[in-house]
């Protein structure tokens, strides 16, 4: 009985580590050492494999050409769907320094870039992967 | 990408960083263990390169590379030429033959956090709370060289949460500006190198509190086998930053529980400033330990009369940081909570949905981590009290007021349960390794530390 009670604690500790070591998914580390081994070694990866724009990669692509095309001091108004959300926060993060405007402050806005919208593009728009960008 | 060299940069930035805190910190370690003075010197250094960053653009110097570097060669030129007070090392420990449990503890430790290492270093940090608040945050400071006022009041940029504290975004932009670029990939190197210093804490403070190198180990494993906490998707957030922060004031508060000491006083000062500036929880956090502080110490005159003084200081410096943050920010309306759930007429709504909510976590969240839990709670039985168990009611507390923070959002609360509850639980794990942990050795709470000198 002595016995038990001193390797009780142990083993509790045991099953508890257990439980917490079962809760890692090997989709999280494997891919991603394999995605870190190659980039060490050189490699190219592409936007594909990446969880930034696992979502929709065409995204990055539109917004890179958004940031091309617009002076960094620009307040640019992007239209993206409506859900997810992080449509919006991509833009915003990756368009900074720029003022990354929504739909309902268009008129603060020098540049309108709409993505994966049903609208019409207007005269003079350029035309961007899944979108166009105007100016005001 | 990271084999650019962008990876060096941030670590030597980061090297920079911690020598400039563990130029402060080596003032407030007599009597702690390589191991905790490493991790008190990366908390400093964090706190004064954010704080340098946001000092130098208040001050309208361009936060660049030449001064910050500056700043930080002042500051350890200035802890060699200022003479400290001499302090009494402790006796080194006696010699003891290695301890297998141990040596296997710290290699499942070191194992984990490769795990958590290698797939955050993987990719450019990319979770929605990063590209939403923290690192849109801290890119704007960086881009700006400044805490640009449209962070805070852009009604554009309304879902931001403009109300939460600046110290990880300030890090991410002066560890850029340090390292001379904007690079959101080796920027994520930071999030292990907090891990490793929780990890380095936990083992340091066990080592010399409980006097046992099995606990520290064992409270190291634990505390880095909590993958949820320490995944791919928490590099660029707060909750890894606010998980040592826990662990750094409940080492603080145990070690102040036990004597009163200035050096002390400085570690609870350092450890209530980094949770109060990485999240709202982090003042919570401080505001109950303060609380453990006057209970514990509540049946003697002159140790409660000590206390008071450790307690002002974690009620002290978070509310001073809210006045300096909200000074900064101006008021803000919190859209997440419903406030007027807490007036009287308002009181079975709120005790339905506190109802709702605590039956969705114990059915939900409980359920999926019940061999955990009950492996925690048969631990806590069989096994004597430790010198940390000060801390559980702080643990407990603080999940009960995420349950009536849960039933007075805005929203259903049952998607803030079902979106939160868990990631923000999880922040917990490496302080609650350390109450277990204790608990191996509870007979030796004999090296408190010595304080003495300082």
């Amino acid at each position: 009985m002595r016995r038990f009670r001193r390797v009780l604690p142990g083993a509790l500790l045991l099953i508890l580590g257990a439980s917490e070591a079962a809760s890692i998914r090997a989709r999280d580390v494997v891919p991603r050492a394999r995605l870190l081994a190659r980039e060490l070694a050189g490699g190219t990866v592409s936007r594909a494999e990446l969880a930034e724009f696992a979502l929709d990669p065409v995204f990055g692509d539109f917004l890179d050409e958004v940031a091309r095309r617009t002076p960094k001091s620009a307040a640019v108004a992007v239209i993206v769907p409506p859900r997810p959300d992080v449509y919006r926060y991509q833009a915003v993060y990756f368009l900074a320094p720029r003022r990354v405007l929504d739909s309902e402050r268009i008129a603060e806005a020098e540049f309108v870039a709409v993505y994966a919208r049903a609208m019409e593009s207007p005269p003079g728009a350029e035309p961007l992967p899944n979108g166009f960008l105007s100016r005001r | 990408m990271i084999a650019a060299g962008g990876a060096w940069r941030v670590l030597v930035a980061l090297g920079v960083t911690w020598l400039a805190g563990w130029a402060l910190a080596r003032r407030l370690a007599p009597g702690l263990t390589r191991a905790e003075t490493a991790a008190w010197a990366a908390a400093a250094g964090l706190l004064f390169q954010a704080g340098l960053f946001a000092f130098l653009a208040a001050a309208g110097i361009d936060p660049s590379k030449g001064p910050l570097l500056a700043g930080d060669a002042a500051v350890i030129a200035a802890s060699f030429l200022i003479p400290g007070r001499p302090f009494r090392r402790p006796p080194p420990p006696p010699r003891r033959p290695l301890d297998p449990v141990a040596l296997l503890a710290g290699g499942v430790a070191a194992l984990a956090w490769l795990t958590f290492l290698v797939p955050a270093l993987a990719e450019p940090m990319w979770s929605t709370d990063f590209l939403a608040i923290w690192g849109m945050k801290g890119k704007a400071f960086y881009l700006a060289g400044s805490l640009p006022g449209r962070i805070f009041h852009d009604p554009a940029l309304y879902w931001s949460h403009r109300e939460y504290p600046v110290l990880v975004p300030l890090c991410l932009a002066a560890l850029a500006r340090l390292a001379g670029g904007w690079n959101d990939q080796a920027l994520a190197i930071l999030f292990p190198a907090i891990e490793l210093s929780t990890l380095l804490l936990l083992c340091g403070f066990l080592r010399r509190r409980a006097g046992s190198p099995r606990a520290g180990a064992v409270a190291a494993a634990l505390a880095a086998l909590c993958f949820p906490l320490y995944h791919p998707v928490n590099a660029g957030t707060a909750e890894i930053p606010f998980a040592f922060g826990a662990v750094l004031a409940a080492c603080a508060t145990l070690d102040a529980l036990s004597r009163e000491s200035r050096a002390g006083a400085g570690r609870l000062f350092l450890a209530a400033l980094f949770c109060a500036g990485t999240k709202q929880e982090g003042t919570l956090f401080a505001f109950l330990l303060a609380g453990t502080l006057l209970l514990a110490c509540r049946m003697r005159a002159k140790a409660l009369a000590l206390a008071w003084r450790s307690a002002g200081i974690l009620v002290l410096v978070p509310a001073v940081h809210w006045i300096a943050l909200f000074a900064l920010r101006g008021s803000q309306t919190r859209r997440d909570f419903d406030f007027h759930l807490f007036l009287p007429a308002r009181w079975p709504d709120f005790a339905e949905r506190l109802a709702s909510v605590v039956s969705r976590m114990i059915l939900r969240e409980g359920r999926e981590a019940l061999v955990a839990l009950l492996a925690i709670a048969l631990f806590l039985i069989v096994t004597r009290r430790g010198f940390a168990d000060p801390l559980l009611p702080v643990l407990a507390a603080q999940i009960g007021f995420y349950a009536v923070a849960f039933s007075v959002s805005s929203f259903d609360p049952m998607y803030a349960v079902d979106g939160a509850f868990r990631r923000i639980t999880t922040t917990l794990v490496p302080a609650m390794s350390l109450v277990l942990a204790a608990r191996l050795a509870p007979a030796k709470d004999l090296q408190s530390g010595d304080d003495s000198g300082a």
